[in-house]
């Protein structure tokens, strides 16, 4: 176990909290759509996102967003730079995305629920008899898979909120 | 990797030594009666002793395992029963030292110390539980 763990989901639990409050009724909030990274979108479920025109999202620039939201008054865009830093100096030089935190995070609850499932067979064939162990995976997976639903739940939302959008 | 349950560890390492020493009593409930043990003399009870160490996984956190098992040589009861194989000359059998009262109460307190370890695992796990419902 690493502390990188513990950061990683904290920074995913942050991240899709900006995505609707830029897209939402205040819309001035142009970290959250920094954070939200349209390649990273489109490689997370292709199935789901096929039907939508990357063009659309590919016009929709991050960063001239920013600029624009920094000529409003009142308006001061970077909210996400503490966590791109933090993001950043977990990676150690590999690029760093929202999709990538988000895919190793989906990883790591990969590897619980295959643990768990190793600790199961373990105790049906007789290997050993830690039940307590197996339970113990077993319910760690279940809390880590409800976290990735959570996760997947604030996206699912984030990306309607972004379809209602005025245009 | 990461971890969901806090502290689970440290409350794993005291599930498997309570798991020990449960063990332990067992095997001495079971040669209660042993006058004949594998060296030949009485069963001498044994005795489970717990050390803490420092979490493995690096929390700073203090998980304890079992530190030995030793051997409780103090002597049992000496009944006298000539019929027994095991009599001396006398007709006196060295019995084993169990008290099946301390064995008893060793057990309910095993038992008792891993369902207080149970209730660590089960609110730790409802707390990460009830914070995934935040936004909810």
């Amino acid at each position: 176990m690493s502390p990188i763990g513990l950061i990683d989901v904290s920074s995913m639990m942050r991240s899709p909290e900006r995505v609707p409050s830029a897209a939402g009724a205040s819309g001035t909030d142009p970290a959250g759509l920094g954070g939200l990274d349209p390649s990273s979108l489109a490689g997370l479920n292709p199935s789901n996102l096929a039907g939508m025109d990357p063009s659309t999202l590919g016009g929709l620039n991050p960063s001239s967003f920013a600029q624009t939201l920094g000529s409003i008054p009142g308006v001061t865009p970077g909210a996400a730079t503490p966590a791109t830093s933090d993001a950043a100096s977990i990676a150690g030089g590999q690029p760093v995305s929202f999709g990538n935190i988000l895919s190793n995070a989906i990883n790591e609850v990969n590897s619980k629920m295959q643990a768990a499932d190793a600790a199961k067979t373990q105790v049906l064939t007789g290997e050993t008899t830690n039940v307590h162990q197996a339970m113990i995976a077993m319910q760690e997976s279940s809390v880590a898979f409800g976290l990735m639903v959570e996760v997947r739940n604030k996206l699912v939302d984030s990306f309607q909120e972004l379809m209602r959008m005025q245009v | 990797m990461m971890n969901l349950i806090s502290g689970v560890n440290v409350t794993a390492s005291a599930l498997s030594a309570e798991q020990v020493r449960m063990d332990v009593v067992a095997e001495n409930i079971a040669n209660a009666y042993t006058t004949h043990g594998t060296d030949g003399t009485a069963y001498k009870r044994k005795v489970v002793s717990f050390e803490s160490m420092l979490d493995p996984t690096g929390t700073g956190a203090q998980s304890v395992k079992v530190s030995q098992i030793s051997t409780d040589s103090t002597p049992g009861p000496a009944i006298y029963d000539p019929g027994n194989p095991d009599a001396n000359k006398d007709g006196m059998v060295q019995m084993p030292n169990v008290n099946l009262s301390t064995e008893m109460v060793d057990l309910m307190t095993a038992s008792r110390a891993y369902e207080a370890n149970l209730a660590v695992i089960r609110n730790a796990r409802q707390m990460a539980a009830k914070a995934l419902t935040i936004g909810h």
